[in-house]
């Protein structure tokens, strides 16, 4: 009973927390432009990360080694450090992106101006990865987080002409008025979106800190192979809401308040309070994980003592590494720079810095030195090197589709 | 003075770096008659835009659906995208004379658009001394404007 409950807790841990800010921001601009006809990058998103994490969570039950230990170990110095260059910073700037999309949140609840917010809100983040247990932290956000399935409420409560929503899903075109780079460059940022790094950073980190064995495979896939998929659901919902009240209108996303205007339409102020709480969760709680990720990556390249199950004086560099990293985006956020926009770079730039993450587990987890028998099967290498070849064209692609589209413009 | 040998993955990733920008560059678009009224059209949509998300927020807000921190929240969002497009067209100096009167109207419709915007934010706060339907009003006649000078910079 015990272990349904804890796979139950991960299952609903991993909907809830599978939305960040370039989930929200990403799928609503889509939506609002594209309709459903980019939902095939939702789904293809999906599966990479379902496949990259429950690999990841593999190498780290069965070696006992997170994602940045193995990879300096199997790259080297050299070319770990290149790596951890990259992904570092791409995850502060997705972690200024989740500070800024917590005070944005707060706006809504408040009419407070943004910028009054994020001091407050990098003050929090910073006090919960302090004084919070690990497993408090992700469970509580993940599970506030699951309030967001109230779009999927308000999807269904608009009424939309299924047939036309699902039509234009299994049969995408890139609509007549819209260039081709401009199709594709959303495309890439909506990969990017569901496959940002510091999701399998956090993930592979969180099973050393819940000290997972390979007792906990079973677990591990459950939350993967059942969580993601149901938490994509909740990103093709939001593309959805998107779609059916604001595409018909003319309205451009461009702030985080047009994204709840569709469920207030569906639901009033009950489903709009619902989705305020859900969007402050889901920020706050990808908030607290990239910066975890900053505090990891840092940690297990440089062999330093890491992770929440030491007391913060056993790990001071790890928490002083999350300290700057948080002051940083808040620092950054300071500067009047637009959230939305950062959000919208972030998730490029995810896409662009994917490879360096991706290959280094593939290698691993097929390396009999580490995982014995618990390698990759046949299926699982096979679509692992197909992802392969997404993950690099996406990368190489990101930024001349940038400049062709004019950042989508 | 470095060796060869380590010189090939720097000139390799330069080379990388140079094709990903000239690739970018020669997908973008070509025609220069046809960015002159894109830099006309752009802000206008950008504007129309901010105006069907203001007449959304007051729709909610007439019905009780939509509490005034968000209502209030999108308005300013929405005047802060009217007026940006209103920075961007003022900064335009076109060249032929249809795409200066065009400009000339775009700027007028968008400046009404702001105001239009500016209107329902008071409303939703309370401050205003027009009532919802005034406001609707307002800002479906700034939608209108919007649109007449979209045709007309598209026909410069």
């Amino acid at each position: 009973m015990k272990r349904l409950v804890a796979v139950a807790l991960g299952i609903l841990t991993a909907i809830g927390g599978f939305v960040d800010i370039g989930d929200l921001v990403t799928n609503a601009v889509v939506g609002a432009r594209f309709g459903m006809s980019l939902a095939w990058v939702v789904v293809v998103g999906v599966v990479g990360i379902c496949l990259f994490a429950q690999m990841s969570g593999r190498v780290a039950a069965v070696s006992g080694r997170a994602t940045f230990e193995v990879i300096r170990e199997r790259l080297g110095p050299r070319a770990g450090g290149a790596n951890l260059i990259a992904s570092f910073a791409v995850t502060v700037l997705t972690l200024t992106a989740e500070i800024g999309g917590i005070a944005l949140a707060l706006q809504l609840a408040s009419s407070v101006e943004p910028r009054l917010w994020i001091p407050f809100a990098g003050l929090a983040v910073w006090l919960v990865l302090w004084r919070v247990k690990f497993s408090v932290l992700e469970n509580v956000t993940g599970l506030l987080g699951l309030t967001l399935v109230v779009f999927a409420v308000a999807l269904a409560q608009l009424g939309p002409d299924w047939g036309a929503l699902v039509d234009e899903a299994v049969r995408p075109s890139i609509p007549a008025q819209e260039p081709a780079p401009t199709y594709w460059y959303y495309a890439v940022a909506l990969f990017g979106a569901a496959m940002t790094p510091y999701e399998v950073f956090f993930f592979s980190s969180g099973a050393r800190e819940e000290r997972w064995t390979t007792k906990d495979l079973a677990t591990s896939r459950a939350n993967v192979l059942v969580g993601f998929p149901l938490g994509g659901v909740l990103s093709l919902a939001i593309a959805g809401c998107a779609a059916v009240v604001l595409l018909p209108r003319q309205i451009d996303v461009t702030s985080l308040s047009q994204i709840t205007l569709p469920v207030a339409l569906a639901g009033g102020k009950l489903a709009l309070a619902l989705a305020i709480l859900g969007i402050v969760a889901a920020t706050f709680g990808a908030a607290l994980e990239t910066a975890l990720s900053t505090g990891y990556t840092l940690a297990q390249f440089f062999g330093w003592s890491w992770g929440k199950f030491h007391r913060p004086a056993e790990a001071a560099r790890f928490h002083t590494a999350m300290g700057v990293a948080v002051l940083v985006g808040t620092l950054v956020l300071l500067t009047n720079v637009d959230p939305i926009a950062m959000t919208e770079y972030s998730v490029v730039f995810s896409a662009v810095a994917l490879p360096l993450t991706y290959l280094p587990i593939l290698l691993v987890a097929n390396d009999r030195q580490y995982m014995g028998e618990h390698v990759n099967g046949r299926f699982t290498n096979a679509l692992g090197l197909v992802y392969l070849v997404v993950i690099l064209a996406a990368s190489l692609a990101a930024i001349p589709l940038m400049i062709a589209s004019g950042a989508g413009q | 003075m470095p060796s060869p040998r380590r010189a090939r993955p720097a000139r390799a990733t330069a080379a990388w770096a140079a094709v990903a920008v000239v690739g970018g560059c020669a997908l973008g678009p070509g025609s220069a008659d046809g960015y002159e009224a894109r830099t006309l059209t752009d802000p206008v949509d950008e504007a129309a835009s901010a105006v069907a998300t203001g007449t959304l927020v007051v729709e909610l807000a007439v019905r009780d659906r939509a509490f005034a921190t968000v209502a209030d929240t999108a308005l300013l969002d929405a005047i802060g995208d009217a007026g940006g497009a209103q920075s961007t067209l003022a900064a335009d100096v076109p060249r032929d004379p249809p795409l200066v009167a065009a400009r000339h109207e775009a700027v007028v419709a968008v400046a009404q658009a702001v105001a239009a915007l500016a209107d329902a934010r008071a409303w939703v706060n309370r401050t205003a001394d027009r009532d919802a339907a005034e406001v609707l009003d307002a800002l479906s006649s700034a939608a209108d404007a919007l649109d007449a000078a979209v045709a007309r910079a598209e026909r410069a």
